[in-house]
């Protein structure tokens, strides 16, 4: 709808309460306001209606409270106009309002009417404000400055056409280089960047590329573009080329979710930390260990600036050697797999004897346990009962073993080395 | 040997338990156990509860507690009396620290932190068993950390002191290898410390659903939602903490079955007796040469001469010989002198007081000045108050209730604990269990949800136990509030508010029972503090009946403080003193008064029931308003009694007995059994009962919950009366009348005492209006009316009310004089000025003590006001003596507060705002007051209503019954009483008086949002008329729009 505005008027801005400013100085403002309400309507805004004044204040009143359409209150009657509003017009704050009513000041005018010593004295710096918007004297700046435009690049080339992906890689290389020093320089990261690419037939073709994360790291882009090209065929040779950063941030996104699963597998946390340093460079992540029953959602992944990383880091004390024994590390399979178990009883419980993976049966020579955990009832599907098992095998693997209590089934859920 | 469990915890341990001492021991009875040992967090509420349920289910208990030592929780079991008393004054210990160096002030910092020390547990030893604690215990705590010599050490410094005594506490929950590894490890230093080592399992409910309210409590306690409480890892991380078998800890300990075996041993050295807990009665520091008896005596007929004169008639002295000798027998003459003595202490300071009860069946009472009905003139029955009989051999504790001047009962409480010392003293307490309301709060707070959400159903349901209301919010308002009761988490959430049902929720002060000792009371019944500086024992009134404690019962009555500030009023502007015993008791114009049902503001015949019953049955004397007080109860309304009584009294059916033996005892009632000593009056005449055996008949017709005990002993008294040649058809009729108003049947000596006090207020309406409502309003809260509901009756009784005044008022309501000597005037206080801090209050009261205010900028700067309190003063019109107009008031008044500038004042600029309209004045002094003088809100909607042929309170006396009207007022009270079968009862104030408004049970829940809730009605339906009661049965429910007002009306309560 914004953009849409924007083709009558210079700059629009959106306010409290579903009202929208459009900044109408040096313009004719009656005919851009009856313009306005028209793409209004075109556009299915039945009950819009637009206020003209010289003060915010006026307008504002004018386009909330006035009649149907368009108000139009002319110039140098602001004041007059505003006075015949109720005070709570003008949405004084909530502590003034029983004094107001105490003082029997029920309209702006009526408030208007007094002399700023005396509403200073009785009603403090918040009335006096309250004062000079009932006198139609509003200092609100509705509109803030023109933002710069989002960072783009181009390059054209008449002389000759590339067909080669190197060379056109190597072109969007240098012109990615520009695009991402300008988004550092003003502290963002592009979440989206489009390669327009004009082709020898006339036509263009745009590719958006999209990164995980916001990010203004040219690598991160490049690899991203070279994917793209990998997997595009243009409909003709390329005669230029743009880059345009589409969807811009901040830089200090939040980190994603990418460790939801904690460190499943040692495999796949190397392939997240190579992801993680190719997107976000400098970024320091720390888990953050809560006291869960289930191992397997006990840790999430939080991230942070270096900096302010830093800061919670103390120097290391020296630590006095104590021999420990080596300990063993729990490998948890991405997901829990299905197994078949036989069980031998044990006092109140069964223990598995030999289960049957994918590769076979295995002979479960020890087994420690049931130790088990069970909660989450009050939310239906998050609701776990599990009985796990340590068991040592014929092979002399330490596998974690659980029988799920609500469906009875067994699983595997990592093992130790 | 069969495995006994030994640490069990019941809701008693208040967050970390969820199951009732009852439900506890119902299910140790369905699985098997034949005894189990109850060891709730510093506490021993639930032992008495639960050794009556063991006794019905053939379970013994074991009294245990789990303490802190030095930090660490530990679990002491009594196994004798001796050890019972040492485990009670180490709870107290641990609740209250050390008497000696107990203070009021620094209560706070004591609570939730029971611990007790080393030292102490030292010197309380004798006749406990200690177990070493769980996990977080001292002695695993040391196993865990790997000092095991240390904990071989700490071991053998318990064993020097407790000997065999001791046990290592063995616990396997299946919550991991370090479980499985410590409790092996404390086997092992057991073994090598040659100390017994026992299995328990430390159970904190019974089931699965149990556990989750278990769960939930956990989350609370930590001040969590349940799932920040699961990651935070506070809840338990399985289901395993439930009661088990003794054959599943069989099956879960095979092999090492000596721990099991243990705790059977130890079970079979345990012993408790509910006798133990009966603390000695305090004594009372009687004059050299007497004992309590004869000093009794000797009070007792001092107080006789005053009361009967110098000579006693046979009758008077008969009777009190008598009960002196029952007393004597029982033991309860120093339980007397204590009551006469704190009597004494409330005269001596000018507070009113009036025993109220069976109390009042005394003679013995009576002459002491504990009681005000002369119970010899009126034949009261003093079996009714103390018989022979005796509860588990001890003699049933005499109940005497003195009621205090409620706002100055304080003092008399402060005297008890002065002259009986603290640790001889406290109060009973009331464990309030969960209701709906709370249910759903708790709940859904630790599910997340927002409270607003929470807030917006649990006021659906404050009349729901937690079962009913889950089943109401499966069906209505859960749908109402938002919530999918198909989504497994609302689903969850419904079972979890059910789980709650009949669990403790907290502790609070009863209102007046005092248990008094002549020895620590700490070590009989444990004893903790309160956050207001009292102490009371972990038992309430039911558990103490169990126990055999009598408790001395100070309460707080509203109308005692109203009759003491009218009196006080009436003698400052008249100089008459008046006593309350010493008003004509007939006068004509009370009971005219009374028979109008003009009784809004007096004792006990205010509601909205007794108006409409007392217009029909017209007291003429004092005995009338007596059966009056009794009548509007839920036991003779749901016998049917009201109507034939009704009609015999204004003689429009004659009165009949179905047997001539109940003429001497019904002939005062028209021949219908109102009160209790009739029941039993009627049981030792025709059924040949003892006075004891009579009483017995009458507690049990007390519990209508033991209804097959009920029908038992009237199937007895029939028996008996058939046995004496009374046909059976009498006896049976004898016995229905019995069962119908069973349960709610009202003591006539109580009855007595409330109507002396019912017609002093009547009394004092009708000749003191003024200082009638200064009682009310100043002793206010208190009644059914709210203070507004009150003016407008002071409005209509001719009383003229002003409003608050800083210059010449006062922070309470006064009496000013008017033009007419005997028609003064009465000024509403400033504490009805709504908005106003406490300190602001106090200020505002000392610079008024201090000088009388002169000017609003002398009441500002002075009270050091803010500019939202002179804001509101101004607009209470508290200004009105300086500046008559309250929006030029408020001006200038805000002006003052921020001139401080002495030497640049600000200018006095002139403000001329537009004046009040009079609709504009009613809703402002609502919404400043509470209370109005200009008008009724119902004013400013009357022209509309005439449009509507609407009618108002007036014109209803006018119509005939069977019209359909159209009414409309403020809604001042709802009231659906459980007798009526659902059907709710409005009374609508309009500007011209009362308008009674029956909403039929259908009716109900298709208007509820009205009905219930909104503050203006317009009701159409039919007219109603029976003699002078009136009523409108509504048809159709509006809420109308008259503003807000900050008034509430007297709902359901």
């Amino acid at each position: 709808m914004a953009a849409s505005l924007l083709a009558f008027a210079p700059r629009v801005a959106a306010g409290e309460r579903g009202v929208l400013w459009a900044d109408g100085r040096g313009l004719p403002a009656r005919a851009l306001a009856a313009d306005l309400l028209t793409l209004l309507r075109r556009r299915g805004v039945a009950d819009a209606r637009a206020g003209v004044a010289t003060t915010p204040i006026a307008a504002e009143l004018a386009a909330v409270q006035g009649k149907e359409g368009l108000t139009v209150v002319d110039d140098g009657t602001d004041r007059a106009f505003v006075a015949l509003f109720p005070i709570d017009a003008l949405d004084p704050p909530p502590r003034l309002r029983p004094l107001l009513y105490g003082i029997g000041v029920t309209t702006c005018g009526e408030l208007a009417a007094l002399d700023p010593e005396s509403v200073e004295v009785r009603l403090g710096a918040e009335g006096v404000s309250l004062w000079r918007r009932a006198r139609g004297d509003d200092r609100r700046r509705l509109f803030a400055p023109v933002p710069p435009g989002l960072p783009h690049a181009s390059l054209e080339w008449t002389e000759y056409v590339l067909t080669d992906p190197t060379r056109l890689l190597f072109v969007i290389n240098a012109l990615l280089e520009r695009v991402c020093t300008a988004l550092v320089s003003s502290g963002q990261g592009a979440r989206e960047i489009a390669i327009e690419f004009a082709l020898d037939d006339r036509t263009t073709r745009a590719q958006p590329l999209l990164a995980s994360r916001p990010t203004a790291n040219r690598r991160t882009w490049i690899r991203l573009a070279r994917t793209a090209l990998d997997r595009i065929t243009l409909g003709a040779a390329v005669t230029g080329v743009i880059v345009r950063a589409t969807r811009v941030t901040e830089s200090e996104a939040k980190q994603g979710d990418l460790f939801d699963r904690g460190l499943g597998s040692a495999r796949s946390t190397e392939d997240a930390i190579a992801r993680l340093v190719e997107d976000q460079g400098d970024v320091v992540l720390a888990p953050d260990n809560s006291a869960h029953p289930l191992l397997d959602v006990r840790t999430t992944w939080v991230s942070s600036l270096p900096a302010s990383a830093a800061k919670g880091v103390r120097e290391p004390r020296p630590v006095p050697f104590v021999a420990t024994p080596p300990q063993l590390t729990l490998q948890l399979l991405p997901a829990p797999r299905a197994i078949t178990v036989e069980t031998a009883a044990r006092r109140d419980h069964r223990v598995p004897a030999r289960y049957r993976d994918a590769t076979g049966w295995h002979e479960v020579t020890q087994a420690a346990g049931p130790d088990r955990v069970s909660g989450g009832q009050w939310d239906g599907d998050h609701a776990y009962a599990r009985e796990y098992f340590r068991c040592v095998t014929g092979e002399g693997t330490l596998v974690w073993i659980f029988r799920n209590a609500r469906t009875d089934e067994w699983l595997l859920h990592g093992w130790w080395d | 040997m069969a495995y006994v469990e030994l640490r069990a915890h019941t809701a008693f341990s208040f967050g970390d338990g969820s199951v009732t001492p009852e439900a506890l021991i119902g299910r140790a009875a369905e699985l098997g156990y034949g005894a189990i040992g109850i060891t709730d967090t510093a506490d021993v509420g639930g032992i008495p509860r639960a050794v009556c349920a063991g006794r019905d289910r053939g379970v013994r208990v074991i009294a245990g507690a789990e303490l802190c030592v030095g930090g660490r929780p530990m679990a002491f079991l009594a196994r004798n009396e001796l050890g019972y008393r040492n485990l009670a004054t180490l709870v107290t210990q641990a609740r209250v620290g050390a008497w000696d160096r107990w203070d009021k002030a620094q209560v706070n910092g004591r609570r939730g932190q029971p611990t007790v020390t080393w030292a102490q547990v030292l010197d309380a030893n004798a006749g406990l068993h200690v177990l070493t604690g769980p996990a977080s215990g001292p002695l695993a705590a040391m196993i865990r950390t790997g000092d095991d010599a240390g904990a071989v050490r700490w071991l053998a410094e318990w064993r020097a002191v407790f000997g065999d005594r001791l046990a290592v506490e063995v616990q396997l929950h299946h919550v991991g290898g370090a479980e499985g590894s410590l409790a092996g490890a404390l086997v092992e230093v057991a073994t090598r410390a040659r100390v017994p080592w026992v299995v328990v399992h430390d159970p904190r409910y019974v089931d699965e659903s149990s556990r989750v309210v278990h769960d939930l409590l956990t989350a609370l306690r930590h001040g969590m939602d349940v799932e920040a409480a699961e990651r935070a890892g506070v809840l338990h991380p399985n289901g395993e903490w439930r009661l088990l078998s003794p054959r599943e800890m069989r099956r879960r300990w095979a092999g090492c079955e000596a721990g099991l075996w243990e705790s059977a041993r130890i079970a079979e050295c345990c012993e408790f007796d509910l006798a133990w807990m009966r603390p000695p009665l305090p004594t009372f520091d009687v004059p050299a040469g007497r004992d309590d008896a004869s000093h009794l005596r000797a009070v007792a007929f001092a107080g006789a001469y005053e009361r009967w004169g110098a000579t006693l008639s046979d009758a008077q002295r008969g009777q009190l010989e008598h009960e002196l000798t029952v007393i004597g027998q029982l033991g309860f003459s120093g339980f007397f002198l204590v009551m006469w003595d704190a009597v004494r202490f409330a005269k001596s300071r000018n507070i009113l007081c009036q025993g109220r009860g069976s109390a009042a069946n005394s003679a013995v009472a009576y002459c002491l000045s504990i009681t005000a009905v002369d119970p010899v003139a009126n034949g009261l029955l003093f079996e009714r108050f103390l018989s022979e009989m005796r509860v588990d051999g001890k003699a049933e504790a005499p109940d005497i209730d003195v009621d205090f001047e409620h706002d100055r009962r304080e003092e008399v409480l402060d005297y008890m604990y002065a002259k009986y010392r603290r640790p001889h003293a406290a109060i009973a307490c009331i464990v309030q269990t969960y209701r709906a309301p709370n249910a759903v709060l708790d709940a859904m707070r630790a599910f997340g949800y927002p409270v607003e959400q929470a807030t917006c159903i649990s006021k659906r349901l404050h009349r729901y136990d937690p079962l009913d209301a889950a089943v109401h919010m499966q069906q209505r308002s859960a749908a109402q509030a938002g919530l999918d009761v198909e989504t497994p988490r609302v689903k969850a959430l419904l079972r979890a508010i059910a789980g709650f049902e009949g669990l403790p929720r907290l502790r609070a002060t009863h209102v007046g029972g005092f248990v008094l000792s002549a020895a620590p009371l700490g070590a009989w019944l444990p004893v903790e503090q309160t956050t207001m500086g009292r102490t009371i024992v972990q038992f309430d009134k039911d558990d103490l009946d169990a126990i055999g404690v009598p408790k001395f019962d100070f309460l707080g009555l509203g109308g005692l403080a109203l009759i003491r500030r009218a009196f006080d009023a009436i003698e400052k502007r008249t100089g008459t003193q008046f006593s309350m015993y010493r008003l004509p008791q007939d006068d004509a114009k009370t009971y005219d008064l009374i028979s109008r049902g003009e009784t809004v503001g007096t004792f006990q015949i205010e509601s909205r029931a007794q108006i409409s019953s007392i217009v029909h049955t017209r007291p003429e004397r004092l005995y009338d308003i007596v059966v009056q007080v009794a009548l509007i109860r839920p036991g003779p309304i749901q016998a049917k009694f009201v109507r034939p009584y009704t009609q015999r009294r204004r003689g429009r059916e004659p009165v009949t007995y179905v047997h001539d033996g109940l003429r001497p005892i019904l002939a005062r009632t028209q021949g219908i059994p109102i009160f209790q000593e009739q029941a039993m009056a009627i049981a030792m005449v025709l059924g040949g009962y003892t006075g004891g055996e009579a009483d017995e008949l009458r507690r049990t017709m007390g519990n209508i919950r033991k209804e097959p005990r009920l029908i038992a002993a009237l199937t007895r008294l029939r028996e008996a009366m058939i046995g004496r040649g009374i046909a059976a058809d009498v006896a049976t009729s004898v016995c229905d009348d019995l069962k119908g108003f069973a349960n709610y049947g009202f003591p006539e000596s109580h009855a007595w005492s409330f109507a002396l006090i019912a017609y002093a207020t009547a009394y004092l309406k009708v000749h003191y209006p003024a200082e009638f409502y200064l009682g009310i309003l100043n002793a206010w809260p208190m009644g059914f009316y709210s203070p507004a509901t009150l003016i407008h009756d002071a409005k209509r009784h001719g009383v003229e009310v002003r409003i608050p005044c800083l210059r010449h008022g006062d922070w309470e309501c006064t009496i000013e004089p008017t033009a007419d000597v005997d028609r003064p005037a009465l000024r509403v206080g400033w504490r009805y000025v709504r908005g106003m801090g406490e300190r602001s209050l106090e200020k505002l009261r000392a610079a008024h003590a201090a000088r009388r205010f002169t000017a609003i900028a002398d009441v500002v700067k002075r009270a050091r006001l803010t500019r939202a309190e002179v804001n509101i003063l101004a607009l209470a019109g508290a200004f009105e003596a300086w500046e008559p107009e309250r929006r030029r008031a408020a001006w200038e008044g805000l002006r003052a507060v921020s001139d401080t500038l002495p030497l640049a004042p600000a200018h006095r600029t002139p403000h001329h705002p537009a004046p009040m309209g009079r609709a504009e004045l009613i809703t402002l002094d609502y919404y400043a007051t509470g209370v109005t003088i200009n008008g009724h809100p119902m004013e400013a909607l009357r022209a509309e209503l005439r449009d509507q042929r609407a009618v108002d309170s007036r014109d209803l006396v006018k119509l005939p019954s069977g019209r359909r009207v159209s009414v409309a007022g403020l809604v001042v009270v709802r009231q659906r009483p459980y007798t009526a079968n659902g059907t709710l009862f409005l009374l609508l104030e309009d500007e011209h008086g009362f308008i009674n408004v029956i909403v039929p049970k259908q009716l109900v829940e298709p208007n509820e949002e009205v009905v219930k809730r909104a503050q203006f009605v317009l009701v159409r339906g039919q007219l109603q008329k029976e003699g002078a009661s009136i009523n409108v049965v509504g048809q159709s429910f509006t809420a109308l729009e008259a503003g807000v007002l900050a008034a509430r009306s007297h709902d359901f309560r």
